[in-house]
């Protein structure tokens, strides 16, 4: 407690070190949320015991250039390989969740399956029954396991270094390739007649308008980092403008939630309403801030995105994702795109 | 558990053994240092009529002040009247360096045989000397080097001299006639005279300087009275002259308690006293003998009582009296300076950190009375730095106030009551609007208050001519405020209740009792929200964010009991040996449980100019209020407890230079632990911890004069603790392999005071995070930590100074100094920095160049 205390306040006095890139910057492979679904109840975000449950893993990247295949595209993010584990977690304060008991069958818990190898992962698997969590005082069920970009998670390495065998901890089989280690801890609802449900982002405006196709819906997974120009021949020429160009001013994003999603829960003797935490990201320009808080009536919440200086001629497609969570395990997210291309030339004089 | 049992009975058993070696006890004098005659004056031979001249020695009684001056002399076997008359003379006029006992001055008198010898008849000489003495007309002690100027009296300089240091100065073979000497005192003032020369003759002369500009602060003020003896292996002071001029401190005199032996540098200099490997926690500071919450301001800027207002610092690093209980670490006595009683004082001082004032008088002939008030200036310098359009709301920028009173009263020789006050309170709050950086939780109203306000009396009498009494009462709340928005929250308020009573019979003139009792009781409220608390100490990185932790909240309405007494008995055995055995018992209500700590010292005056101690103690401590409250803790942990085994040798080899060599092991157990992954009961006994290395240290004090005074010191040590039975060792989160310390401090003339401190320490353990693991749920990312304190921070290194200016005017006096910490602006690592998902780490560096310029007035 005496060094948080410390360590706070000479961040807040001397302040900390600025020189790492922040977290809103998308450089490497990257899960940024887990969205949880109850099987036959849409929109619950939390499960009761016996509820089957989906866990759906969101992965991002830094956008690929163009594949100099032509008949393999560049993906973002990659080809994922993952290994996950379904538990009943021990009894921690401290620290990541320990798994305690395993959860199976587990479906999608090792992936992808050879049907799909361009999936995502999705994990399905039963929560136990209240006897099995009572005995062991669970109040959350967990998804632990590791992802990879291009091959195979290291599901040992953990277990290597709690047994003192090695200081290294890395992901993957192959250290080259990009892997994260994810933990996605499920609480078990405690008041099913009022549950809790993922939150559901309404609208993302760019400068106060609509976002502009034809990204307003997401970037295909197979859009190239550069060479977005042509993708902008069949929208209007407005719709265009609203693309912010390189070396332009920022931009304000503006993120609005359903009514419903700030919702009212009581902790204790108190009634409480959620705040919505807002993660920002993007693979290219600045963003304002990592973390944003929706509390207001208004539902929504403005941050603002700087271009960079200067584009390619074919454009360069940027990246955002947004996602919204409740604080209680409630998800949601959205991705959008800008083609960014360079400004106007400025002549200079003769 | 059987096998911490058996760890925690084996380790019993070792410290049994290791106090069942106390045997015989031996005695000391203390370290006596015969006076020294630094001036000799020759008397007339006396001509008898008729006869011829003859030899003769008169033998003297000479009393010779603590100033070094004569003021009783008599004698003790006669040569004739004449012979008696002129020596009588003669020595009235000597100077000495006073006799001391242990380094302090002391009155003494000595048997002086005084010979006239029979000389041939000098020849005639046409010119004369000048001879004489300066002193200080406060003490009448040796002035330091100053600057004499003769000129003749067509106002040719014809001499121009330095006084040697101890303050006598001669100018041979002037011309016969009027000299005008001016004598540069500097912060004493010049001083202007008239002397005739007379050829064939020696005019001997003494010059007291400062009887009218003086305005030292330093040196008026009474001394604390009836102190209690030695009782430690090792006390180490720093006097009131000292106090507040060492660089890099910026006057702050308990800040200069980080540069003595065997106390480790804090990071950022922060104020944590880290003793001989002990946690912060495990050592405590009092003032006047009351246990005080906090020593410093936070960020460890300044202390919270004016240095002006002190006499003196201890810091007893180990084996200390029974006297101090309930730590198992060292103990920094500060002692304040009762008001002065001669006339009115006062110092003013503002500088770009803070401002105070201080103010003292006598009231009438048995009261006197000394206030201070400071207060930081942070709060009006950083709106100008952070930008008003930041998402920083500052509520409050950094301040802090502390204050200080002081009522001294002597209703009878026999008795002296001080009545006191003192406080300090911190503030500092923010309100960040979004969250900051790349943690979620460190948002909304962001708070760090904390204040004690101590009102305490003591009374000392000397209830008969043996026997000693002092009783000891103080009370005052505490409050401490942390909050990081709705993620974290310390919020509590201690009322200390705190008394002692002392006695110290003096039975015989070799056998000393002393018998105490002191209790301790806080009523506590205490509300915490936030993740689970882990160990005080070896918690690894500690890094990543609240966002993560599971919330656990305590509300903690509870009352601390811990009375304990204490007897003590000093033995002198022989004149080489001295002992003292002691013996402590503690009852802690809030674990229910009782210690017997005893304690073993014995000094050995093997010369006059050296002595060895050993010492040997038993020491225990009440577990953490996080570690011991039910809702967050353990209550039926054991007391910490701690066995200190010391060996010095202390040895004046030169005149004003004290060498020391101290030896040191310490064995832990019962440590309270925090279970593997914070599961209940949270904590545990069972941890062990070793300490063990030696301190050499070098004090140069002038044997006379005070122009200048240094420190030299050297520790080796090693701190491990193991965290139960199946872990191995680690090192302790501050271990410092070496500790290399300098301070010198020299008075130049015309008032000009430069000093330097150099630093060599080796860097604090850390505690490397090999990876993380994504949360999904909070979005942050939990960080993995590898081995703790398995790596090191680089050699820490820095140079300190501090330049002073005095002007002396009538009735007071000015000075402007500069400070400057960490001239050369190494960049000295204290941390790691790691990015969001702790896959890049950066050094965090300590703090930069920072000067400080201030001006201060003294009354």
């Amino acid at each position: 407690m005496r060094r948080v205390l410390i360590s706070v306040v000479l961040c807040l006095v001397i302040g900390c070190s600025e020189s790492f890139l922040p977290a809103w910057a998308v450089t490497d492979l990257r899960v940024v949320a887990a969205v949880v679904e109850v099987e036959g109840q849409p929109g619950r975000a939390r499960p009761d015991s016996e509820d089957d449950i989906e866990v759906s893993l969101l992965v991002i990247d830094q956008g690929a250039p163009p594949s100099d295949i032509p008949e393999i595209p560049a993906l973002t993010p990659p080809l994922l390989e993952w290994s996950f584990v379904a538990c009943v977690p021990a009894p921690t304060l401290i620290g990541p969740p320990i798994c305690r008991d395993l959860i199976q069958p587990c479906d999608g818990c090792v992936g992808p399956s050879p049907e799909d190898p361009f999936a995502f992962p999705v994990i399905r698997f039963q929560v136990p029954s209240e006897a099995e969590l009572d005995s062991v005082q669970a109040t959350s069920v967990v998804v632990q396991g590791a992802i990879c970009a291009d091959g195979p998670p290291s599901t040992d390495s953990i277990l290597r270094f709690i047994l003192g065998e090695t200081d290294d901890l890395n992901p993957c089989e192959d250290p080259n390739n990009e892997g994260r280690f994810v933990s996605v801890k499920i609480p078990i609802e405690v008041t099913p007649q009022d549950p809790n449900l993922n939150p559901e982002i309404s609208a993302v405006e760019l400068n106060g308008r609509s976002w502009p196709p034809p990204y307003d819906q997401g970037v295909p997974r197979t859009a190239p980092r550069t060479g977005c120009k042509t993708d902008l021949d069949a929208i209007t020429e407005q719709e265009r403008a609203d693309h912010p160009v390189a070396g332009s001013s920022a931009s304000s994003i503006n993120l609005r939630v359903t009514p419903d999603s700030l919702q009212s829960y009581i902790a204790g003797e108190m009634t409480l309403t959620e705040e919505m935490q807002v993660s920002w990201l993007t693979d290219g320009g600045d963003l304002e801030r990592t973390f944003s808080f929706i509390t207001d009536l208004a539902r929504s919440v403005l941050t603002h995105w700087l271009p960079f200086p200067d584009a390619p001629e074919d454009g360069l497609l940027v990246r955002f994702t947004f996602v919204i969570r409740d604080g209680r395990g409630g998800t949601d997210w959205v991705e959008r795109g800008l083609c960014v291309l360079p400004g106007p030339s400025v002549e200079s004089p003769p | 558990m059987l096998r911490l049992l058996g760890a925690v009975v084996v380790v019993s058993v070792l410290a049994s053994g290791a106090c069942a070696q106390k045997t015989a006890a031996a005695q000391s004098t203390p370290l006596i240092t015969p006076p020294k005659l630094i001036r000799f004056v020759e008397a007339p031979h006396p001509e008898a009529d008729g006869e011829e001249p003859v030899g003769a020695v008169v033998e003297l009684d000479i009393v010779v002040g603590k100033d070094g001056l004569v003021t009783e002399v008599s004698v003790a076997r006669s040569a004739g009247e004449s012979f008696d008359e002129a020596a009588l003379a003669a020595a009235r006029q000597f100077v000495f360096e006073p006799a001391r006992k242990d380094w302090e001055p002391i009155a003494s008198r000595i048997r002086y045989r005084y010979v006239f010898e029979l000389k041939a008849p000098p020849e005639e000489m046409t010119t004369g000397w000048l001879s004489g003495t300066i002193l200080l007309a406060e003490d009448d002690s040796a002035a330091r080097p100053v600057a004499i100027e003769i000129a003749n009296e067509r106002g040719e300089l014809v001499r121009d001299l330095v006084s040697g240091s101890n303050g006598t100065f001669v100018a041979t073979d002037l011309e016969p006639g009027k000299y005008e000497v001016n004598v540069l005192g500097g912060e004493y003032g010049d001083l202007e005279v008239e002397e005739e020369i007379v050829a064939g003759q020696v005019t001997q002369v003494i010059y007291r300087l400062g009887a009218k500009k003086r305005a030292a602060y330093r040196g008026f003020g009474e001394t604390a009275v009836v102190d209690a003896p030695p009782r430690e292996v090792v006390k180490r002071t720093i006097d009131k002259e000292e106090l507040t001029r060492i660089p890099g401190t910026r006057g702050d005199a308990l800040r200069a308690v980080e540069l003595l032996p065997g106390v480790a540098r804090p990071p950022f200099g922060i104020g944590l006293l880290i003793v001989r490997g002990a946690a912060p926690q495990d050592s405590e500071s009092f003032i006047d003998g009351i246990p005080v919450p906090l020593i410093y301001h936070f960020g460890g800027l300044t202390s919270v009582y004016n240095s002006y207002m002190l006499e003196k610092s201890d810091c007893y690093p180990g084996n200390c009296s029974v006297r101090y209980g309930r730590r198992t670490g060292g103990i920094l006595e500060v002692t304040t300076r009762d008001p002065a009683r001669d006339r009115v004082h006062g110092v003013a001082e503002i500088s770009v950190i803070d401002t105070f004032v201080t103010v003292e008088a006598p009231l009438t002939d048995k009261i006197s009375i000394s206030g201070g008030l400071r207060r930081s200036l942070l709060d009006l310098i950083l709106p100008a730095v952070i930008p008003s359009d930041s998402d920083i709301g500052v509520r409050q920028y950094p301040v802090y106030i502390d204050y200080q009173f002081k009522l001294n009263f002597r209703p009878t020789k026999r008795d002296r009551v001080r009545i006191s006050a003192y406080g300090s309170n911190d503030r500092f709050e923010l309100v960040l609007d979004e969250a900051g950086g790349d943690d979620p939780a460190i948002r909304g109203d962001t708070q760090l208050g904390t204040s004690f306000y101590n009102n305490q009396i003591d009374w000392t009498r000397r209830v008969g001519e043996k026997v000693d009494q002092e009783l000891t009462f103080n009370v005052g709340p505490s409050k401490i405020k942390f909050q990081l928005g709705d993620a974290f929250l310390v919020d509590g308020t201690f009322i200390q209740t705190y008394g002692r009573g002392e006695w110290r019979y003096q039975i015989t003139d070799k056998v000393r009792l002393i018998a105490g009792l002191d209790v301790y009781t806080a009523p506590i409220n205490f509300v915490y929200i936030g993740g689970q608390p882990g160990p005080s100490e070896g918690a690894g990185s500690q890094a990543g964010s609240l966002a993560g932790q599971d919330q656990v909240f305590a509300d903690v309405d509870t009352t601390w009991f811990r009375p304990g007494v204490y007897l003590e008995s000093g033995m002198k055995l022989g004149k080489v040996t001295e002992l003292i055995l002691g013996l402590r018992m503690d009852y802690f209500g809030d674990i229910n449980a009782f210690t017997v700590d005893p304690r073993l010292t014995t000094i050995f005056t093997v010369a006059k100019d050296m002595r060895v101690k050993l010492g040997v103690g038993v020491f225990s401590q009440p577990p953490e209020l996080q570690e011991s409250e039910a809702s967050i803790g353990n209550p039926n942990l054991d007391p910490i407890k701690a066995v200190h085994l010391g060996a010095g040798w202390e040895y004046d080899a030169l005149p004003g230079a004290r060498f020391g060599v101290e030896g040191f092991y310490k064995y832990l157990w019962d440590r309270a632990i925090a279970t593997p992954n914070g599961e209940a009961p949270f904590y545990v006994t069972g941890g062990i911890g070793r300490i063990y290395g030696a301190e050499f240290s070098i004090n140069i004090r002038p044997a006379t004069g005070r122009h200048y005074f240094g420190y030299l010191s050297y520790t080796l040590s090693r701190s491990e603790r193991k965290d139960g039975p199946l872990q191995p060792w680690r090192l302790f989160d501050f271990d410092q392999t070496h500790i290399m310390t300098a301070a010198f401090v020299y008075n130049f003339p015309r008032n000009w005071e430069i000093g330097g401190t150099v630093r060599l320490v080796s860097g604090n353990p850390n505690t490397p995070v090999i990876g993380s693991i994504y949360d999904a749920l909070n979005d942050v990312y939990i960080p993995i930590d590898g081995r703790v304190n398995t790596l090191r921070n680089p050699l820490f290194h820095q140079l300190d100074i501090r330049i002073q200016k005095k002007w002396i005017f009538e009735g007071w006096k000015l000075a402007v100094f500069l400070d400057v910490r960490n001239v050369y602006n190494q960049q000295n690592q204290e941390g790691i920095i790691f990015n969001y998902d702790f896959s890049q780490q950066t050094p965090l560096l300590g703090l930069p160049i920072i000067p400080s310029l201030g001006i201060r007035g003294e009354l």
